[in-house]
């Protein structure tokens, strides 16, 4: 499972060690959460070079603004807003519809260790074909929400543009969708 | 507007959408994995003792990936932020090492930080805004500008050349 890279405890305790000037705790911050920034730039529809260029122009301007930020969950989100508005700034237009990348075959000798991965091949399969079947708009938030750890769902929502009510405590729609797709799927694997 | 939630739309999140998300984030982390060395990157760039920083951005133009890849072909990068654009032209240079020609706009003197791999190389930009620095190790090369007469140090992002 992905909990070790999730421990909101661990942001938590790395945000206030960074805040007060820990570079440490910085660079392990940036370790963590680089990967939730990475998918919000590429999901703008930015090429490889540029959504590195923008993530990396997100943490340098983070440096600045250190004081403004009042908690970990707030972090999340400041990340999230500076990515998608400096990607919108170095974007060519978005493409209006993208399809959803090929998943490449994951090669038994290339797996990583069994406990860092979580889905066997035909549950990999099966999701990602779900997933392709959601409307843009859900998989954009899934796979945004899938890079959070658990107690910034309902602030990511907000700065996703989705309504509070519908991340968070609450299921949402969109995760929803997905399990009624995998259920029309057949076959039980994974319900 | 009435919309049909799906089931369970208003349900508190259970083990099976937590399995579910866990197996979203594997798949895009292999459907469109992040550069190996990002992190590494953004390390090195945000090692500043500046904090008040005006960043600037890489403006966008031909050739740029090229830029990234062949600094032995010589490139233009140019980099833009509020208050300055930096042009820097990339040769390679006998012995293994880059040379920086660099143009300040708008003109004037001002101290110039290249941080490298190996450290920092400073020179100062002339009248016309310009300034060249040698010896520049491949890897990571970040260009601040510690602007005279205001306080905020403008930096580069750190790319790799």
């Amino acid at each position: 499972m992905n909990v070790a890279k999730t421990d909101h405890s661990r942001v938590a305790a790395l945000f206030d060690a960074a805040r007060e000037g820990d570079r440490a705790a910085l660079d392990e911050l940036v370790s963590l959460l680089t990967p939730l920034l990475w998918q919000v730039a590429r999901d703008q529809g930015l090429d490889v070079d540029q959504a590195a260029d923008v993530v990396q122009t997100t943490w340098l301007r983070l440096l600045g603004s250190f004081a403004e930020i009042r908690s970990p969950v707030a972090l999340t989100g400041w990340l999230i807003t500076v990515t998608k508005r400096e990607a919108w700034r170095t974007g060519e237009k978005r493409q209006v519809e993208r399809p959803l990348p090929e998943l490449p075959e994951r090669l038994a000798e290339a797996s990583p260790a069994p406990e860092e991965g979580v889905l066997r091949d035909d549950q990999r399969a099966r999701l990602w074909r779900a997933v392709d079947t959601l409307p843009e708009r859900c998989r954009s938030l899934l796979r945004i929400v899938a890079f959070v750890h658990r107690p910034d769902y309902a602030e990511v929502g907000a700065r996703l543009g989705m309504p509070r009510g519908s991340i968070g405590p609450t299921r949402g729609r969109c995760l929803a969708r997905l399990r009624e797709q995998l259920l029309a799927n057949g076959e039980g694997d994974w319900l | 507007m009435t919309t049909v939630e799906p089931p369970g739309a208003n349900e508190p999140l259970d083990e099976l959408d937590f399995r579910l998300l866990a197996g979203l984030r594997e798949l895009w982390e292999d459907a469109d994995p992040m550069p190996a060395t990002l992190v590494e990157q953004i390390r090195f760039a945000i090692q500043l003792e500046d904090v008040d920083l005006e960043v600037m951005r890489i403006r966008e133009q031909e050739g740029l990936v090229v830029a990234r890849s062949a600094a032995e072909q010589g490139r233009l990068i140019t980099f833009d932020s509020e208050s300055l654009t930096i042009m820097v032209n990339v040769s390679p240079e006998p012995g293994g090492t880059i040379r920086l020609d660099g143009w300040l706009t708008p003109p004037a003197e001002h101290p110039i930080e290249v941080r490298t791999a190996n450290g920092p190389l400073t020179t100062t930009s002339d009248a016309e805004g310009r300034f060249a620095v040698s010896g520049v190790p491949h890897g990571m090369v970040q260009v601040l500008v510690r602007t005279l007469g205001r306080s905020r140090t403008v930096s580069t992002p750190a790319i790799e050349l």
